[in-house]
């Protein structure tokens, strides 16, 4: 599979989440996929997506419903992105019900995403709350951060 | 006795409930990596036996949790699957976690794990001195690897985000 993964934050040692996003690069790398990161800041947010270049992958994954997810979900909302949309979730993203910012990210990327992966069986139920279809809990692989 | 706390200081994790134990046991040396709201709490009410870390690279937790008899994970709401708990079991150490969430789920009182209630020190501290005996850890240690080893070992995991990903792919082709 030819894979474009969304990662957030790449680099900052404090962040487990880029870090924890990396290894699952390199595993899926080993199993013979084709997987480009995708670094997204904040600065992201002024320069216009590669569409083309970005739709000749087979899917684009993105590490956490954020801001990355939103703004990537809004191309594909517009319909300029085609391909699938594969969200996984590490918690923060999905447990914080009351934070006005992540109730709006996951509310633009919700109608984008065409399968959420969430590293906690907690939040199967919080996201099928918050209205996502199809959902599936893997463990989280922190144990390759050793 | 070497008792680890590793994670965001926050309600969420519950560090003063470790703190608090470690006043009913000065004997025993507590060590907390991380940082977070509750760092100052933290402080204010520990003895000298705790050592606070603060947040520290990856590779220092992992030597301090190597260097630790007992691991201790006390969410209040909860705790499958934090990366510290899961570094914990694949380190062998013995654990006491907080019986909360999904977790009796997943991990077996008395195998997996010495599991009690949350935001109890008191409890906590018993289920420490418990763990003073060194089969018992041995024996919590075993069977928590055993268990990463079984079930949250990163190729497997990813056998099965790839099995997800293809079948996304295809049925939105």
């Amino acid at each position: 599979m030819k894979i474009a993964f969304v990662i957030a934050r790449v680099g900052e040692e404090r962040n487990v989440i880029q870090k924890l996003a990396l290894l699952l690069a390199d595993e899926l790398r080993r199993f013979g996929d084709q997987v480009d990161i995708q670094p997204f800041t904040r600065k992201s947010l002024f320069k216009i997506l590669p569409m083309q270049k970005l739709n000749m992958y087979d899917c684009i994954l993105i590490a956490n419903v954020g801001l990355q997810c939103a703004y990537y979900s809004l191309y594909k909302r517009l319909g300029l992105l085609r391909k699938p949309f594969v969200a996984i979730s590490f918690g923060s993203d999905m447990r914080a019900t009351g934070n006005i910012l992540i109730n709006l990210f996951n509310k633009v990327s919700k109608p984008a995403i065409n399968l959420l992966i969430v590293v906690g069986p907690d939040l199967e139920p919080v996201a099928l709350r918050r209205g996502y279809k199809n959902v599936h809990y893997v463990p989280n692989w922190a144990g390759a951060l050793a | 006795m070497k008792v680890m706390f590793a994670a965001r200081l926050v309600d969420f994790k519950d560090p003063i409930t470790f703190i608090r134990a470690s006043l009913i046991l000065p004997h025993h040396d507590f060590v907390v990596a991380g940082d977070g709201e509750l760092l100052d709490d933290c402080r204010k009410i520990a003895g000298r036996n705790v050592t606070f870390l603060g947040w520290v690279p990856q590779f220092v937790v992992n030597e301090n949790m190597i260097n630790a008899d007992v691991f201790c994970q006390l969410s209040p709401i909860e705790n499958i699957w934090s990366s510290s708990l899961i570094l914990a079991m694949k380190y062998k150490k013995a654990i006491v976690c907080t019986n909360v969430g999904h977790t009796t789920r997943f991990l077996e009182n008395g195998v997996h794990a010495l599991l009690i209630p949350a935001k109890n020190e008191i409890v906590l501290a018993n289920a420490l001195v418990k763990l003073e005996n060194d089969d018992l850890r041995h024996t919590l240690g075993m069977n928590a690897f055993h268990y990463y080893r079984n079930a949250l070992e990163i190729t497997g995991i990813i056998k099965q985000i790839r099995a997800l990903i293809q079948e996304a792919s295809i049925a939105s082709s």
